[in-house]
Formats: C-alpha cells, structure tokens, sequence
C-alpha cells in the first residue's frame, strides 16, 4: 500500500501548489486593480492598464496550471513511481518563465496582452527587451509544461499496460476480456492525468511552435508571420491550457470528495466515455473564439459550435452527477474543505454553461469580444478550480489537524467568498449582456457602473480568502507531533 | 527468440531502412538539387526528412517495459524546438547559396528529431510514436505561417487590396495606364513567398526597407547625398546587389545579397522571376514608365 506519508510527493505537491495558490492571490489583487481602473477608481494609464492585464492574464493561467500539475502528479505518485528531480526541474522552468513574464510586463511594460497576438507583440511602445523577455518566458514556461506532461504521460502508459490499458478501451468495449485478464482498471484520477498527458503535449508543441517562430521574428525582422496562423495556434494552446486546468483539478473531486463523504468513487463506463470525448473534443473546441474569424474555413466554426458541447457536456455531467451523489445522504462533514470542493462543483457548471451558450453562434453573434468571456471564465477559474485547489489544500489539513474549524469561522468563509464572488461575477456577465467590450482600459456605459458593483464584489471575496487563509494557517500549527501521515488517499493500493 | 519477436525485430528493421532512406535523402537533397523553392515547400520537405529520421529513431530505440527513464525528458523536449531554430526562414535564401552548409543545416534538423523521437521511445516506450507525429506536424504547420506572409488572405480578399494595384480583377479599368500581364501576378505571389514582404509594405508604410508604393520612377535619395532615379537598372541593382547603393533613411546590409543566385545566372535564362518582381513594382507606383519597366516582353504570356 502507498501511503500519503511519501514526504518527497507532499513536498513536490506543497511546492507547486504553495506557488500556485501564492501567484493566484497576487494576481486577484491585480484584478481587482484593473476593475477599480475601469470604475475610475483608481489612476491607471492605458499603457498600464494593458500591461496590468497581460501579466494578470498570463500568470493567472501558470498560477492556476501549478496548482493542478501540483494535485495530479501527487495523485498519480500514489499509483506508479515518478522522478521527483523531474518535476522539480519542470517547475524550475515554469518559475523562471513567471519570473520572465513579471519583468517583462511589470518592469518592460509589455502590453501585447496575453494572447500576444501576431503582430501585436511588436507594435507596442514598450522597449524591444520587453517583448523578448516576454517570449522567452512564455517558451520557458511550455518546455516546463511539456516536461510534466509527458511525465504523466508516461506514467499512465506505464501503470495500466499502454494506451489501450489506460484508456480503458476493452473495460468498455470487451467487459468479459477485460474481468478475465486481470488488469487494473485505472482509477478515476487516472484519466485527468492521461487527458493532461496527451491534450498537453499537443498543446505545448503549438505553444512551443508559436513560441520560436515569434522569439525569431523578435530577434529578426524579415520573417514574416502569418497572423490567423498565429491566432489558431494560440487559441490551440490557450484554449486547451484552460480546459485542462479545470479537468486536472476535477481530479482533485475524485479522491477528495470520496475522503469527505466516506464513499468510494468508481470508474464506470460513463465515466470513461465521458473523458474520451473531452480528451478528443478539447482539442477542437477552440473554433468558437475564431467565429468572427470570416478567412477562417467554415467546417471548423461548425467543428468548434459541435465540439464545445461534447466536450464538456459529458464529463461534467458525468463527474458532477456522480460527486453529488456521493454527498446525498453520506452525512458528509461540512468543513471548508469539503464546502470549497462542493462549491467549485457549482462554479464549473455555471462557468460551463456560460461558455456553451457563447460557444452557441446566434448567441455568440451578439457576446463576441464582449465581457461575457471573462464572465465564464472567470467563473469556472476562480469559482471552480481556485475553489477545487483551496478545497483540497484544506481536506489535507483536516486530515492531518486535531484543530477543527468552528461554525462561526464557516459561515464568515462562505458567505464573504461566495457572496462576493457572485457580485464580483455579475458584473462581468451583465456587461457582456449589454455589449460593453472586453479588453478596454477605457469601458462604454453601463462598463464602468458595473465595474464598481463588481469591485466591491470583488473586495468582499478577497477579504473572504485571507479570512480562509488565516484559518488555513491555524490548522496547520494544530498537527499533533510524531504524526506525518495524511489520511487522504490512504485507501489506494500500488 | 519467439515468433512474435521475430516479427516484431522484421517490422523494425524494415521500418529502420525506409526511414533511413527518407531521411538520408532530405539530407543530401541540397547536393542534388539546388532549385529555390517557396518557404512554405521547403518547411514541408522538412517536415518529410523528419519523418524519415523519426522511424529510424523508433527502429532504434531500446524497447523498455515499465521503467522511468526521467532523463530522457528533457531532450525529447528541448530537441523539437531547436530543429524549428533551424528552421528560420529568413536564412533559407542564403542557405541556397551555401549548398554544403544547407545540407548541414539539413543534417542537423534530421539529427535532433532522431534525438526527439528516440529520447521520448526511451524514456517510456510509445512515446516516442506520439513524439514522431507531433514533430512531423510541427514542422509541417510552419508551412502555414512560419515566415509565410498571408498571400491567400490578401489575394482572396480585394476590398483589402490597395486599390493601386492592377492585377486581373481590375485590369480592365487600369488598362488605359498600365497593361496587366500574367507576370503582375506572379510578381505579386513573388512578394509574398520570396520574404520581400518582410521588409519592404505595398500601402506606402515605412518598413525596414522602403515601401514599394510609389517607388518605380520616383527619385530616391542614397545615403551618399546624391539622388537617382528609381529606374529599371536602379531596381535591377537594388534587388541583385544591394551593397552597391544604400538608400538614405535605411539601415544598410540588410537586404539579404541572395537574391542575385536565386533570380539570376545559368538556371534563370529568362531571369523571368527578376522581371515579374520588378513588373510588380512597376504596377504599385503612378510614376512607372517605360524606364522603370523591364525591357523584355512578357514571355509567361506567350
């Protein structure tokens, strides 16, 4: 039996994850920021303005991508040996990538945004080192990437038997072969980590494609670089980044809800269909940023509409039917773990929807570049995986801590987060209804009204977070002496 | 040795020679043909070579079960992005000049994609098919904008065509000034796969060269204080051999010297490419004349 005693796996865990959590918290405040600049709040140049949202947008993505390499590589520990050299040289990367990224945006006032779309990156007022520093960090964060996803790529393929194995294709298709055989049926988590493996290493080689090709163009400029080229790339590697931040954490649900509710999660056939269709339709879903692309061929607006829905309709459906019927009548402990977890199950289906229906082109028609993006975005990144990630982090305190959170303290936590979430969210999501644009340092009426709701909403949920934090940091100084085993995840065996 | 394994050993030693006879023929290919080719052409050729050098890597590569190799990451990874370093665009004029160090260049992109695919094969077995198709569609898609101005765009679209330009949506209103040949359009398609659209716009912004806009007939200031004008034998050096006259307001030595071994000599008789570029330039200018035009009939007319 692995036990979660592995300190190395906590460790590397604590690492990528600590930083994580620590990037998201400076990046909220980045955020909010940018809101109070749009209320008028608060003096901000447009020149600022702009390189504010580039690091807030880029670093936001790294900070949230940490947390969910941190969680699946400590999973995946539990079932198959990994190099934690390897990982600690891929986080290296990724933290020198930030670190670029900060100076160059903080520092250079590279304003390109984060999507640093040709030829943006080179038409800017910012110094030329600026733009560099920028790229080389970007292609420094996606060797980091890649390293990790084919770290967990591997180690799939090399605990269930190969691609089949871990696919679990004859569990689905040849059920009588597959009892007979003896195989190990992957466990839930396991699919996370091999979605991560495969989507991420095809993403990373756009990023790392579109990397080079604009870190040349930077150094020499005589190449020419094809901007829808460069944006179908982007929104490749972007696109599938995000998604897979959000499937990464989920599978923080599969072993943690089990923990809190006492129940077992199974893998069934769903389950497995389920993630077949995210692994492959993820890759497509992006088509529907490019609607207004009118040079992009029509087939692939088609693909993107069709594939935005079977990609996340199935597992989602799937996963969140299955961890609430879990909850039902488990008499599970409302604790903040368990609370976040439960609450970021909320925060990735509302984010869903709100990208299926602009996804939806009739919808989308009108939504385009609006501020509904953000709105769903930024309800499945902080109301589902900053919630999954904050979540777990306190499952592993509770676990280990004789401390216990008191009513009161749970209350105050849910109410000054949740509540200021939705206002916070709100504003986004009633902006892109009236049409104001995303992206403006500068927003037409009703953008800057709504900017002050959703700062205070914003404020509200940060003071909720450090309230969270505080308690956090109170549980850990309540583990006993002599005691270094985490109790989740005790129940998997090698 | 078990059937299975005698067959797999066959499978791979076939698998071995195709794919050493692919990549060992990109490799040479600069010493047996030495014709330039458009960008977009020479990525994908490329990207074949990788295919080739990627299954003799897969042919090679030990065959592990269940093992964490976790060194042989870091050159799976590292190793793709440094054959795109080798793959700048913007040098491949010049590499067509250097046949010996083209097929260096050549040498080293098959080389590290065999370290690629062999290094993913070694650390788990398997990865190193994923790695070959992931290599061999990176260098393919560079075919789709990696030093590839957006050419299908420009031309699909005419409302955003400057409307200077003849070609042969519109010859008929421009006939009265300038007569369109099939070598305008050529010339056009030049501009866009032989990198001049890198440097020099047609809209009349200042590039890193001057705009072609109203550039043919036009005086030009050089960097010596004198002024020319910009005639058919001006361009014609300016194209072939820019070292000769720099231009005021432009850094010199830029301009690649490359183009003369590309446009002219033995395997351009006609040097019809030269001509149609020029014609090109002929067409975007209000001042172009008889001086300014090529002294050669049209012959892809004929």
């Amino acid at each position: 039996m692995v036990l979660t005693s592995d300190n190395t796996s906590r460790r590397v865990m604590t690492l990528y994850m600590g930083t994580g959590l620590a990037l998201t918290a400076l990046m909220m405040f980045a955020g909010l920021m940018l809101r109070a600049s749009q209320a008028g709040w608060m003096p901000m140049s447009p020149g600022q303005f702009y390189a504010v949202l580039t690091l807030h947008g880029a670093v936001v993505i790294v900070a949230l991508m940490l947390c969910g390499m941190g969680g699946l590589w400590f999973l995946m520990r539990r079932l198959t040996s990994l190099s934690a050299g390897t990982a600690l040289i891929a986080y290296a990367c990724i933290a020198a990538g930030a670190a670029a990224v900060i100076a160059a945006t903080l520092f250079g006032g590279f304003a390109g945004l984060y999507t640093f779309l040709a030829p943006l990156p080179f038409h800017g007022s910012w110094p030329y080192w600026s733009t560099g520093a920028f790229l080389i960090g970007m292609t420094l964060i996606t060797i980091g990437w890649m390293a990790w996803c084919m770290q967990m790529l591997g180690a799939v393929l090399r605990a269930y038997g190969g691609a089949l194995g871990a696919l679990a294709w004859d569990f689905v298709w040849h059920r009588k072969v597959f009892d007979a055989s003896g195989r190990p049926l992957p466990p839930p988590e396991a699919f996370p980590a091999l979605m991560a493996g495969f989507d991420g290493m095809l993403a990373g080689m756009s990023a790392m494609l579109l990397g080079v090709a604009l870190i040349v163009r930077w150094i020499d400029a005589r190449v020419l670089i094809n901007p829808l080229w460069a944006k179908n790339l982007t929104y490749f590697f972007a696109h599938t980044y995000a998604n897979l931040i959000i499937y990464m954490l989920a599978a923080l649900i599969y072993v943690g809800m089990p923990y809190a509710t006492g129940r077992k999660y199974h893998t069934s056939t769903a389950l497995v269909v389920g993630w077949w269709c995210s692994m492959l339709l993820t890759l497509t879903n992006y088509f529907h940023h490019l609607y207004m692309d009118f040079v992009q061929p029509g087939p692939f607006q088609y693909l993107g509409e069709l594939s935005s829905y079977l990609s996340a309709v199935p597992v989602t459906v799937v996963t969140i039917f299955s961890a609430l019927m879990l909850v039902w009548r488990s008499g599970m402990k409302w604790t903040l773990g368990a609370i976040f977890m439960y609450a970021g199950l909320i925060g990735w289906v509302v984010g869903g929807i709100g990208a299926e229906i602009d996804a939806t082109v009739p919808f989308n028609t009108h939504l385009h570049n609006t501020l509904w993006v953000p709105a769903h975005f930024h309800t499945y990144l902080v109301g589902g995986c900053v919630l999954f990630a904050v979540g777990w982090v306190f499952l592993c305190l509770e676990s280990r801590s004789i401390r216990r959170t008191g009513t009161l303290m749970r209350w105050a936590v849910g109410l000054l987060t949740f509540g200021g979430m939705v206002v916070f969210l709100m504003g986004f999501y009633c902006a892109g209804a009236y049409g104001v644009p995303r992206r403006y340092a500068i927003e037409s009426p009703p953008g800057p009204e709504l900017a002050k709701i959703a700062s205070i909403g914003a404020t509200v949920m940060i003071i909720g977070f450090a309230l969270a934090f505080a308690e956090g940091v109170r549980l850990r100084f309540g583990y006993p002496d002599g005691e270094a085993t985490m109790r989740i995840g005790q129940e998997v065996e090698a | 040795m078990t059937y299975h394994a005698r067959q797999s050993r066959r499978v791979r030693i076939v698998m071995g020679v195709i794919g050493a006879a692919i990549a060992l023929g990109g490799v040479l290919a600069p010493l047996i043909s030495h014709e330039m080719t458009t960008i977009a052409v020479h990525h994908l050729l490329h990207a074949g070579m990788a295919f080739g050098a990627g299954l003799l890597a897969l042919a090679i590569a030990p065959e592990l079960v269940g093992r964490e190799r976790s060194a042989w990451i870091w050159p799976a990874v590292i190793a793709p992005a440094i054959g795109l370093l080798l793959m700048w665009p913007s040098e491949y004029a010049y590499l067509m000049s250097h046949r010996w160090l083209h097929l260096l260049d050549h040498l080293s992109i098959a080389l590290v994609t065999l370290l690629a695919v062999y290094a993913a094969q070694a650390y788990v077995r398997g990865l190193g098919w994923l790695m070959l198709g992931l290599v061999v569609a990176m260098d393919a898609a560079c075919a789709g904008g990696f030093g590839v101005s957006p050419g299908p765009s420009f031309l699909l679209h005419s409302a955003q065509r400057p409307s200077h330009v003849v070609t042969a949506s519109n010859a008929a209103t421009a006939g009265a000034t300038m007569k369109i040949t099939t070598l305008h359009t050529l010339g056009a398609k030049l501009y866009n796969t032989m990198g001049c659209s890198g440097c020099h716009s047609v809209d009349g912004s200042k590039g890193v060269g001057p705009s072609w806009k109203n550039l043919a007939g036009y005086p030009q200031k050089l960097s010596n204080g004198k002024t020319t004008i910009a005639d058919y034998s001006f361009l014609r050096v300016m194209i072939l051999d820019p070292g000769k006259m720099d231009l005021a307001g432009y850094p010199a030595g830029v301009m690649p010297g490359t183009y003369k071994v590309m446009l002219t000599g033995p395997k351009h008789p006609h040097e019809i490419r030269l001509n149609a570029i020029i014609w090109y330039i002929n067409t975007l200018s209000n001042k172009a004349g008889n001086a300014s035009e090529p002294p050669v009939p049209d012959r892809l007319a004929k």
